[in-house]
């Protein structure tokens, strides 16, 4: 057996563990117990980007595929985890952010440091870890809720009246979404008798074609309504603009990422045909993602508001990847996926990246509101802070030479070659809304002169909030500037997500059950 | 004859679980998701059972022959317990969350208007509304403690 397998537990494990220390410290609330939980967050998050970093070597540059049967037993029977280059690549992304927010939130985080954050916070880390490298549904659903049980504690800590209102949005609608994947889940295990992933895909076939269609289009409820696609979105922007600027940070750039991530995984190895068949609905379902995203984007007030409806409209962008994935253009299929992986490369980063930044400028000024006498002047106030927000402003709006061009001009290429103009079309208005947003955003909140009265927050410390906002910016303009390596990663990816048969031979679920006793 | 039996049963928590939601009463809406986890619970324990009384492990297994109708299969009901535990937790999350919202509400004398939104304390229409976006801006209690200022530490 391979021991290098024994990896991928890992980042599961690695972030329990230290939560669970670091909550052995939460008896009173003192300044000795936060420093100790900043502490254990701040190594654990390095240690998990370090595992990350390990296992895109392995997987994204090698091109393997990591499989750890847990327990050592044989695939459909025991826990699986399985890492191929998209999980890998969403795991250092997960890892890079982490160590961000983790850094931001010592800086900037006010009494609720002392509410247990920084545990919680390594809750999500496990369970978006988990979510990336499970091996099958139920697994997936189980990990899905642990992050989802972090991110809602997350949400309404600090218990403030717009707090409990939009995490009750939050709530509601993500346990009906969670209930529709678990009920996909029995029908899945009633009808075919596995949950495995690879198992599923070897079985798949032998399901009628009706019940492919409900599984499929309940799954794309259950992982879109998590996604914030088209019409399931609604719970997002009640929600996103309420926390602390940290959580909206690591919520913007991960948790939307964790159901795309899932379509990615899902519908290519489980339902191939569907996913061709399903084309025009998935681009028209992405193309109106976009639009209303970035149109919401223009009607709300508040700089973070702003950056959370924008979070919408890039997830559409991602979306036309998978559309595109199941192209008729036998060279465009592996394209438009790797596009896709790459664009959710280049938003995560940016989208925190961002949302860091906006929130370092609320707490400057004191205020977030993009009206006359409120936020205003930040060029002013702090430059460093604005040219930094200017620059990942524009890597969103897609401007050369940032990693948001590289990724759009990916997806435009990916939608030519197989000939969908529409959806070519949309996304390049959305852009330039994106990008008339971005210029909104910067002349109400940055220039012009200094218009805000009082400043209740004192100065947060400065270099700790700036610097994990100045290490994302550059990382994406390395992107940006270097993207042919990066690229090649998303093609590996793309490549072994479309590859089912590599998948289940990876995987090799047995149908043979070994007699009790047998290896006696 | 049994299966029948669970479809039925799903079908009515699953209509009352949908008729509880659409309701306007946030704590109908908790009963609801809490009926609703229930009955897809029922859904996945119907899958694994095949006959009345069976129990899911193999009782006398010299004289198991690899038939599968002699037992029921354990893996639905390990996965129930599962999702009982996660679906309990996040209900009981919820009915706090309420709490704190109703408690909340009994402090600020300003909540009258919520008919649109069974959420809403005041203001009803949240988008318009961004003032209280920024109340936690108001009250800093531990920051300057946590990461004192270096000038004032000199």
């Amino acid at each position: 057996m391979n021991l290098f397998a024994n990896w991928l537990a890992a980042p599961v494990v690695l972030p329990l563990l230290f939560a669970a220390i670091s909550l052995l410290a939460a008896t009173r609330v003192n300044l000795r117990q936060i420093r100790f939980q900043r502490t254990m967050a701040l190594v654990a998050s390095v240690l998990n980007f370090a595992v990350a970093l390990l296992l895109l070597r392995t997987t994204a540059i090698e091109g393997q595929r990591i499989v750890l049967y847990a327990g050592a037993w044989q695939a459909p029977f025991g826990i699986t985890l399985v890492a191929d280059a998209l999980s890998a690549i969403m795991l250092t992304l997960t890892g890079l952010l982490m160590l961000a927010i983790v850094v931001y939130s010592i800086g900037t985080l006010d009494e609720r440091q002392g509410m247990n954050f920084f545990p919680l916070l390594l809750f999500l880390l496990m369970g978006v870890n988990g979510a990336f490298l499970a091996g099958d549904l139920f697994n997936l659903y189980v990990f899905f809720e642990v992050l989802l049980m972090a991110s809602f504690v997350l949400l309404s800590l600090g218990g403030r009246p717009n707090q409990v209102n939009g995490g009750l949005r939050y709530v509601v609608l993500n346990l009906i979404a969670s209930t529709v994947f678990l009920t996909t889940a029995g029908v899945m295990y009633g009808t075919l008798g596995t949950l495995n992933l690879a198992h599923l895909a070897e079985r798949m076939a032998l399901a009628p074609e009706s019940l492919r269609i409900v599984l499929a289009g309940m799954l794309l409820v259950a992982y879109g309504s998590k996604a914030g696609l088209f019409p399931l979105f609604f719970w997002l922007p009640a929600s996103y603009h309420t926390p602390h600027p940290a959580v909206t940070a690591i919520f913007g750039g991960l948790l939307t990422k964790v159901g795309i991530y899932a379509l990615f995984r899902i519908f290519p190895l489980l339902f191939p045909d569907l996913l061709a068949h399903w084309q025009p609905f998935i681009l028209a379902v992405a193309a109106l993602t976009m639009l209303t995203g970035v149109f919401g984007a223009m009607a709300v007030k508040t700089i973070r508001r702003v950056l959370s409806f924008h979070v919408i409209s890039q997830v559409g962008y991602m979306a036309m990847g998978l559309g595109l994935a199941a192209s008729g253009n036998q060279l465009a299929i592996g394209f438009g996926m790797a596009a896709g992986i790459f664009y959710i490369v280049h938003h995560m980063i940016v989208k925190t990246a961002l949302l860091l930044a906006g929130g370092a400028a609320e707490l400057t000024m004191g205020t977030g509101k993009l009206e006359a006498g409120h936020l205003g002047g930040l060029v002013k106030r702090w430059p460093y802070l604005a040219v930094i927000f200017f620059v990942a402003a524009f890597s969103l709006a897609g401007i050369p030479p940032s990693s948001g061009f590289v990724s759009k001009l990916g997806l435009l290429q990916a939608a030519m070659d197989s000939g969908q103009w529409m959806i070519a079309g949309v996304s390049l208005v959305v852009s330039l809304l994106t990008l008339m947003s971005m210029v909104r955003l910067w002349q109400r909140g940055f220039a012009g002169p200094v218009e805000a009265t009082t400043m209740p927050w004192r100065k947060p410390q400065r270099w700790l909030t700036a610097a994990p906002i100045t290490v994302l910016v550059l990382v994406s303009l390395a992107v940006g500037i270097f993207s042919a390596p990066v690229f090649g990663w998303a093609q590996v990816a793309a490549e072994q997500v479309l590859d089912r048969a590599g998948y289940i031979q990876a995987v090799a679920p047995t149908d043979v059950i070994a007699p009790l006793g047998a290896e006696h | 004859m049994i299966a029948l039996v669970f479809a039925g049963l799903v079908a009515v928590l699953m209509a009352s679980a949908t008729y509880l939601l659409l309701q306007r009463n946030p704590v109908r809406m908790v009963i609801g998701l809490g009926l609703f986890t229930h009955a897809v619970n029922l859904l996945i324990f119907g899958t694994g059972v095949s006959e009345r009384g069976l129990p899911p492990i193999i009782v006398d297994k010299a004289a198991f022959t690899g038939d599968i109708s002699q037992f029921v299969d354990p893996l639905p009901q390990a996965l129930i317990l599962t999702a009982i535990v996660i679906s309990f937790g996040i209900v009981a999350f919820m009915i706090a969350l309420l709490h704190r919202r109703n408690s909340l509400e009994a402090i600020d004398e300003s909540c009258t208007d919520r008919s649109d939104d069974p959420f809403a304390m005041e203001p009803a229409h949240t988008l318009e509304h961004v003032d209280e976006d920024y109340e936690w801006l108001e009250d800093v209690v531990l920051l300057n403690e946590l990461n004192p200022p270096k000038r004032s530490r000199r």
